[in-house]
């Protein structure tokens, strides 16, 4: 038995499946001696929770959970690491090429589909893009939300497919989607990207990051990032985890990218109306 | 009135942790290991605790089946039992904090295909005598929903 307790990592699922991930992590963790162990939540309210009560080390955060931690901790936390696949992502706000849309300005009155109302990327951040460009959601345009799995942050796509059919289906003028599931859809044959176009897009943001405390011990949380940075994609050992986790580096976490989500929070009283 | 609970136990077992989380198993002189948790790795090289609650569900019904058609004086050219489990929320056997329901089984559903010489005893005949003659089945069929169908095979 450990003398030590294992670093205990908090993750959100919504699938059995994705446990199998974070298994074969957590074995990675073992075989380069820093024992750690997974405790996994329903949802990501809870996770922050017990990630500020120290019942868990590190939080794997989505963006609206990061933003939810500084928030809970007058910003003292600090992201350990991210992926590559997590850093300067945007969201399109798509038309149909039919539409005759050809500028944000053309959705005044028009059906905007969503994701969940906690979807950072399908909903939170293109409605805050929208509202830069002038366009309010309550006066400008009808917002149609897919609140699909809520508390899960928009983890699970569904809410953001949903909004896409939509979209195909002729029930909204536009859809937010994430650049990459935008990439996915367009070539895997779920939409026609002849058919469909990018009308406007946010600026970049930040995804999902390992969340720390202060309490955290910092020598700890140093050799544990250690470990996770050295996980190489030219490894085949490590090449099937970094493939399932969908990236090919770690990469040293930031806090740089989340400003637009805590305006977008703010805004739209996100908090607020949760509580 | 219920019947006394025998001193002698009909079956015994020892389990002890083994390395990366596993389970060695001891049962009479035979040794063999399982996967510690509710893991759902399927690399991991040994049974889940799932897949050794079917195993012993299989291996009671076919062995059953087979022992019944011998005694029966029938010829079974060949079987083979499908089985799938299904949990109440595989996510409270994981422990998802948050999660509702239970880690139970809820339902195992199956298929037994057989066949055997035509003009035998019938085949439904043997089946349901296995199904009433099974500890595991037994057990089971008290907390899951079970239904497995025979199929026979021409």
């Amino acid at each position: 038995m450990p003398a030590v307790r294992p670093i205990l990592v908090g993750a959100v699922i919504y699938d059995p499946k994705v446990a199998v991930i974070w298994d074969i992590i957590t074995r990675f963790f073992a075989s380069h001696g820093c024992a750690m162990d997974c405790v996994y939540y329903t949802n990501y309210e809870l996770q922050v929770e017990a990630l500020i009560q120290r019942h868990i080390d590190i939080a794997w955060n989505s963006p609206l959970a990061w933003v939810d931690a500084q928030r809970r901790t007058q910003g003292a936390c600090s992201a350990l690491a991210m992926r590559d696949t997590d850093c300067d992502r945007v969201t399109h706000v798509l038309v149909r090429t039919d539409s005759g849309i050809t500028s944000a300005e053309q959705l005044r009155g028009r059906i905007v589909a969503t994701g969940a109302l906690d979807s950072p990327q399908a909903k939170l951040l293109p409605i805050e893009h929208l509202s830069g460009l002038g366009l309010d959601p309550e006066r400008d345009y009808t917002v149609r939300r897919h609140d699909v799995l809520v508390g899960k942050h928009g983890d699970h796509v569904g809410g953001e497919r949903d909004a896409l059919d939509d979209l195909l289906a002729g029930r909204a003028d536009a859809a937010c989607v994430l650049d990459l599931n935008w990439a996915l859809w367009s070539a895997d044959g779920t939409a026609d990207p002849g058919q469909v176009r990018v009308l406007t897009s946010t600026a970049p943001f930040d995804h999902c990051n390992f969340t720390v405390t202060p309490a955290f011990d910092r020598a700890r949380a140093a050799h544990w990032t250690r470990v996770l940075l050295s996980m190489d994609y030219a490894n085949p050992e490590h090449r099937e985890m970094m493939d399932m986790e969908g990236l090919k580096r770690w990469l040293p976490g930031r806090a740089t990218g989340y400003d637009a989500l805590t305006r977008a929070t703010t805004a739209q009283h996100f908090f607020d109306e949760i509580a | 009135m219920p019947t006394p609970v025998p001193a002698v136990p009909d079956a015994k077992l020892r389990a002890l942790p083994a390395p990366e989380g596993h389970i060695r198993l001891y049962a009479g002189d035979t040794a063999f290991a399982a996967r510690g948790r509710a893991s759902l790795d399927p690399a991991s090289g040994h049974p889940s605790p799932l897949e050794l609650l079917l195993g012993a569900l299989a291996a009671d019904l076919v062995a059953g089946f087979a022992r019944h058609a011998h005694r029966a004086g029938m010829t079974v050219h060949d079987c083979e039992l499908r089985l799938e489990g299904r949990l109440d929320n595989p996510l409270v056997a994981l422990g998802v904090v948050g999660e509702s329901g239970t880690p139970a089984v809820r339902s195992v559903a199956g298929s037994f295909y057989v066949s055997g010489e035509p003009g035998q005893e019938p085949l439904a005949t043997l089946w349901e005598y296995t199904l009433a003659q099974s500890t595991v089945y037994a057990t089971l069929a008290r907390s899951v929903d079970l239904e497995i169908q025979l199929v026979p095979q021409a």
